[in-house]
């Protein structure tokens, strides 16, 4: 062993004055890919006594969504809005922030895409279409804010989605996170040695995107290894989220639901 | 137990990775397998797992030849693999399933254990590497030492004779480290069958009855 | 081109979740036949692949950036089949986890980015290198993937602008007020080209184009280790430099797919008609629109005027009372939630008391 000789220019500073700009793309991909794995790891808050389990949740949201976005009569929507609004006043702050988020964001994307139908005098899609976006958007955002992602396969699971195809989703997720990190060290690193003007800037983000799709491919085989080293012959099974008693009022609520949209519906064809 | 007859491995771009490797490990010893940074230990590791196959020489486990065509039955291999364990040096390729319960199980749910059965295995494991907390969390957002934890969880659940673990006290701290020690501690008593590869001197010294070395084959 | 909710009417997205549930069919089928089958596992990974690839910015001329989908790139790195449920299980993820596109529209969004785009785009490829007799990994190779990428992100485009143009001419009130996205044709093809022919379009050929040249670079015969690529394929290529050789006919999938695109506009026209009836009934609601203003509680209206606006929003056979009671809950909630709103912009720190 003999010791590493360190070159001379490595025992003095450099003086180079990095020219402006470059490297927004990364700076931007990076920023979206933290967020997402930000919105991963969160533990999810509300998973009481009294909260329902995943595939209720899951059940309602989607029902409200459809029953919102399917209803022809104002009213309803009105009575699902207001529900949901004393629903978020129960709320503390942060997280109030986080659940409005993006419906605010899908609300008014709404407002701008749907603001030339004002001119053309189709004022009825431009209230009701942006309403009702508001809505399932909120709706979708309490679902998301209320489970972790690895609750959405379980619930998928219990309406009876293939074990195989549970084993997929819960599988992808799994991977987002893993080359996500990757992802994000890599951009990382590549904004930390970027000092200079990145002068192909296309080249730079091939390389980052087909090292991942490359160590996929290995990820793969690695991940059928690990199957088999455990067995693997097939079966692809989970655990059920267990029925809680607070099952039965979301139950309720849906019924409750269905019934209202289809007492809408019908009154409002009776009466004329 | 274990019996390597000079083997040899190289990859398709022939560049070799094991030399003439002859290594006997008999029921209930443990083997350390020592060597530099990319020797080839993990290569041999996965030799015996089965995961990949000698070009040259013979690897038996219990006497019986494991070879590819061995093992495309899928009845001696499900049964190979229920005998040998083998824990990961990269916990994230070994984990796959939605929650930390449901990754514990699969091994066994492989096996067609009943329920209950799977439901006893999977709290006895959880317990026994303390981490019943992390139940139903998705094993991808644990850290890198509960993912370790729950790796030799999901091993131990389907019982093996051999337990075969590549670096197994990596990304461990302190507290994680001990619980390992004694685990493996624990295990050689009982009979089972340990070989690992390792860097540190004191867990070698604490638990193999021999070491072996594994060297990088001349180019 | 996310669609979301509300902005197609839900016959639209059953029509379209039906149109694409075959192209699923196929595609398990092909993906389940053609590789080991414990393999298909490694579609979880591809979904993830494909997931993240859509976040990443793509510098584009004059430093802007753009996003892509990489549908085009999937197809040709893995086959149409496997880039179609990667892609599919990407945007069930998407709309599911982050609102990315509508929960109801995902069989829409499906049908245009999982089956229009991966399969156009492959079938330009494709096309392009059999009539230049392209080889792999040349100039001219990269010169077709960008053009099959550029291509099939724009017939994507096109496939969400004619959903979105013809909503209004299937869907609307007797007087003309549309139910669900208001543009016709005329303005939703164009306004969903406008992005696509220049800076989407641009984005998705950069990004296949720098990807497909690394891959080729870094790992020359990838595709014969691919997980996805058949081993049969593999042996039978193996003369041949490479596997993504596109083994290329007009398979019978390809023919059902041709027929599928033909026939999706008929089958939504199909239903509007269907749904027209249903109009029909309408025609009475509205045209005593005058008295039936009076069941709209007034105080509903919240000091805004809903019921002029949208005519036969108004809800018959409630009690007067429920509108006070609604807005009255409105009103305490939505001052309940903008004051905690407003603690969090005053202390920013101490937001975390229950």
């Amino acid at each position: 062993m003999t010791e590493p000789r360190i070159p001379d220019w490595l025992l003095t500073d450099d003086a180079i004055e990095p020219p402006k700009g470059g490297g927004a793309f990364l700076r931007k991909t990076a920023s979206a890919l933290s967020g997402v794995i930000r919105s991963v790891r969160r533990v999810p808050e509300n998973s009481g006594r009294f909260a329902f389990s995943p595939p209720t949740r899951l059940a309602l949201a989607v029902v409200t969504i459809l029953l919102v976005s399917a209803s022809s009569v104002f009213m309803f929507v009105e009575i699902v809005g207001v529900a949901l609004l004393a629903l978020l006043a129960t709320f503390d702050a942060r997280r109030l922030a986080r659940t409005l988020a993006l419906p605010l964001e899908a609300y008014l994307a709404a407002l701008v895409i749907l603001a030339p139908a004002l001119i053309w005098g189709q004022t009825r899609a431009f209230v009701v279409v942006s309403t009702k976006t508001l809505i399932t958007t909120l709706t979708l955002s309490l679902l998301i804010q209320s489970m972790n992602w690895n609750r959405f396969t379980c619930a998928f699971k219990s309406f009876g989605a293939p074990d195989a195809v549970v084993f997929i989703f819960d599988l992808t997720l799994k991977y987002v996170v893993v080359f996500g990190e990757t992802c994000l060290e890599t951009l990382d690193s590549a904004l930390i040695r970027l000092i200079g003007r990145d002068k192909t800037p296309g080249r730079t983000f091939g390389g980052i995107v087909g090292t991942l799709f490359l160590r996929s491919q290995s990820a793969a085989q690695d991940q059928f290894d690990a199957m088999t080293c455990r067995c693997f012959s097939g079966v692809y099974r989970r655990y059920r989220a267990p029925f809680r008693r607070a099952d039965f009022v979301g139950i309720l609520i849906i019924v409750a639901l269905v019934a209202l949209f289809v007492y809408f519906e019908i009154a409002k064809r009776c009466l004329n | 137990m274990l019996e390597l007859k000079n083997v040899s491995h190289s990859y398709e771009d022939d560049v070799k990775t094991l030399e003439n490797v002859s290594l006997r490990v008999e029921r209930g010893q443990a083997v350390a397998i020592v060597g530099a940074n990319g020797s080839g230990k993990t290569t041999l590791l996965k030799l015996l797992n089965g995961l990949i196959f000698p070009t040259s020489g013979v690897y038996e486990f219990d006497g019986a030849p494991i070879t590819r065509k061995a093992l495309m039955d899928a009845k001696f291999a499900k049964s190979f693999h229920r005998r040998i364990g083998f824990v990961f040096q990269n916990a994230d390729a070994q984990l796959f399933c939605g929650s930390v319960e449901d990754e514990i199980a699969f091994g066994p749910r492989q096996l067609n254990f009943t329920e209950e059965e799977i439901r006893r295995r999977v709290d006895d494991c959880l317990e026994l590497l303390e981490i019943t907390r992390l139940r139903r969390r998705a094993p991808y957002v644990l850290s890198g030492g509960e993912k370790r934890r729950v790796a030799f969880a999901c091993v131990l659940a389907v019982n093996p004779e051999v337990l075969v673990a590549d670096e197994p006290l990596a990304s461990l701290d302190e507290l994680g480290r001990n619980l390992i020690v004694e685990l493996f501690k624990t295990l050689r008593s009982t009979g089972k069958t340990l070989v690992f590869a390792s860097h540190n001197e004191e867990f070698i010294s604490e638990i193999a009855d021999f070491r072996f070395n594994v060297e990088k084959p001349n180019a | 081109m996310h669609i979301p909710d509300n902005y197609l009417s839900p016959t639209s997205c059953v029509v379209l979740t039906l149109l694409t549930a075959p192209v699923w069919f196929a595609s398990v089928k092909k993906v389940a036949r053609d590789f080991p089958k414990e393999r298909v596992s490694a579609l979880g990974v591809a979904a993830a692949l494909s997931f993240l690839a859509m976040m990443f910015n793509v510098p584009l001329p004059g430093g802007t950036t753009g996003h892509a989908v990489g549908g085009t790139l999937l197809a040709v790195l893995l086959g149409p089949e496997a880039a179609c449920l990667a892609l599919s299980i990407a945007l069930a993820i998407q709309a599911l986890l982050f609102g990315d596109g509508g929960v109801l529209a995902f069989g829409a969004n499906c049908f245009n980015m999982a089956f229009i785009l991966p399969f156009g785009g492959r079938l330009v490829y494709d096309l392009l290198r059999k009539a230049t007799r392209t080889v792999d990994g040349t100039k001219g190779d990269f010169i077709c993937i960008a053009l099959a990428s550029y291509v099939g992100i724009n017939l994507a485009a096109l496939a969400a602008g004619v959903e979105f143009g013809i909503q209004p001419a299937l869907f609307h009130t007797p007087e003309g007020q549309a139910l669900y996205c208001p543009y016709p044709l005329s303005v939703s093809i164009p306004a969903m080209a406008i992005g696509h022919l220049t800076i989407f379009g641009l984005a998705e050929a950069i990004f296949s184009v720098f990807v497909y040249a690394f891959v080729r670079k870094t790992a020359p015969d990838f595709a014969a280790n691919s997980v996805f690529l058949p081993e049969t394929t593999v042996g039978a290529d193996s003369a041949t430099p490479t596997n993504a050789q596109p083994t290329f006919r007009f398979g019978s999938l390809y023919l059902l797919l041709a027929l599928l695109a033909l026939i999706s506009p008929l089958g939504l026209i199909a239903e509007g008609t269907a749904w027209g009836e249903w109009d029909a009934d309408e025609i009475a609601t509205v045209s005593t629109n005058g008295e039936e203003l009076g069941y709209t509680p007034e105080g509903m209206a919240n000091g805004f005027a809903w019921s002029s606006l949208i005519p036969d929003y108004s809800a018959p056979g409630t009690p007067e009372w429920l509108g006070y009671i609604l807005s009255a809950i409105a009103g305490v909630a939505l001052c309940v939630v903008l004051f905690k709103l407003a603690t969090l912009l005053i202390r920013p720190d101490a937001s975390d008391s229950k």
